[in-house]
């Protein structure tokens, strides 16, 4: 009896084609087909995307004085109710995209005082292969993204001038401030 | 189970890498606009004279009185202010008074007697621009005789109710 059991164990290799280490690798193979190869197109696509997403380049800020040299005419006149910045206060740029894309806008006030009124207006085309439109209006910043320009493929050293309305005695002595944030998206 | 895992592991890769990619298309600037106290006042028409030259028989001299020669200006962005009024003549020989009339941005006070200590002389001045005309009254009697007083006023926009 321990012969007869003994006789197919021993032969039992033999009859087997394919080793279970061959079996796994097999496996392995078809995971690697099926999840990592897509695993892989899709890191690397993105990373492409995220090497080649548009974006956008916001240089400038505004900080803005205001005191008694701005009265209108001197003691018993109002303040100067409107201020502007240079017309190349903000340079704004568009790289990384080969399409048409939309610049919106919109402001978080840290603190601001109700009155005031903040806007912003596109002064020159910048420079680049692509086009630009729009925005040489002044747009009130609020906080709701606002289409503000648009155009295509990169600009730089779009200029944008800043600014500011409903200065009055009324407004009380302090430091106003906010962001004013600028989105690109390609359309 | 490795299926789900590895599907995992790439729906968390992608979504992941497409919040980076989504972040990188803002950009943004500061505005600060910084207002500084303003309190200004300031007096429009020059110089006065007052004479006193004239009474009626069996009575003190007439009163000198001018209320269109001068006007006083005030401009303020902060609350709680008024303005008072003080002569730099310590011991005048006649009386000077002074009053604000046809006031704008505030409250005139009563006739102020001009001496060298700050008296209201209009209150209640808070963020605003206003005026008023200056009429001032200059009193003698028959017993301080002849002479002349000059006075430097000054108006001052200071704190207070």
């Amino acid at each position: 009896v321990r012969l007869v059991k003994g006789g197919p164990q021993k032969v039992r290799p033999e009859k087997t084609p394919h080793p279970p280490p061959v079996r796994r690798k097999t496996n392995k193979m078809k995971i690697t087909t099926k999840f990592l190869i897509p695993l892989i197109i899709f890191v690397s696509i993105t990373i492409w995307e995220k090497i080649e997403a548009i974006d956008i380049t916001v240089t400038g800020d505004w900080f803005l004085t205001i005191d008694a040299s701005d009265l209108q005419a001197g003691a018993g006149s109002d303040l100067n109710p409107t201020y502007f910045t240079a017309t190349n206060q903000i340079l704004v740029d568009i790289i990384n995209t080969n399409t048409s894309w939309a610049v919106s806008v919109r402001g978080v006030a840290t603190n601001w005082y109700p009155n005031l009124r903040f806007g912003l207006r596109r002064t020159t085309n910048g420079i680049g292969p692509g086009s630009i439109s729009g925005g040489t209006s002044w747009l009130e910043v609020t906080d709701i993204d606002q289409q503000f320009f648009t155009g295509s493929l990169r600009r730089s050293n779009v200029c944008v001038q800043c600014g500011l309305t409903g200065v009055s005695v009324q407004v009380a002595p302090d430091t106003y401030s906010g962001t004013v944030i600028y989105t690109v998206t390609e359309i | 189970m490795r299926k789900l895992v590895v599907c995992l592991v790439v729906v968390g890769l992608v979504f992941g890498a497409s919040i980076l990619a989504m972040a990188a298309n803002t950009d943004n600037h500061t505005v600060t606009v910084q207002v500084q106290a303003i309190n200004e006042a300031a007096i429009s028409g020059g110089n006065i004279t007052l004479t006193i030259n004239t009474a009626s028989a069996g009575s003190e001299p007439d009163d000198a009185v001018d209320n269109t020669t001068c006007d006083l200006a005030w401009t303020t962005n902060q609350a709680t202010k008024k303005i008072t009024a003080e002569t730099d003549l310590a011991a005048p020989t006649f009386a000077l008074k002074v009053l604000a009339q046809n006031v704008t941005g505030g409250t005139a006070a009563a006739e102020v007697t001009l001496s060298t200590t700050a008296t209201d002389f209009v209150t209640g001045v808070a963020t605003t621009t206003g005026g008023c005309d200056l009429q001032y009254t200059a009193s003698a009697t028959a017993a301080q005789g002849t002479g002349s007083d000059v006075h430097t006023v000054t108006y001052t926009l200071t704190d207070g109710p």
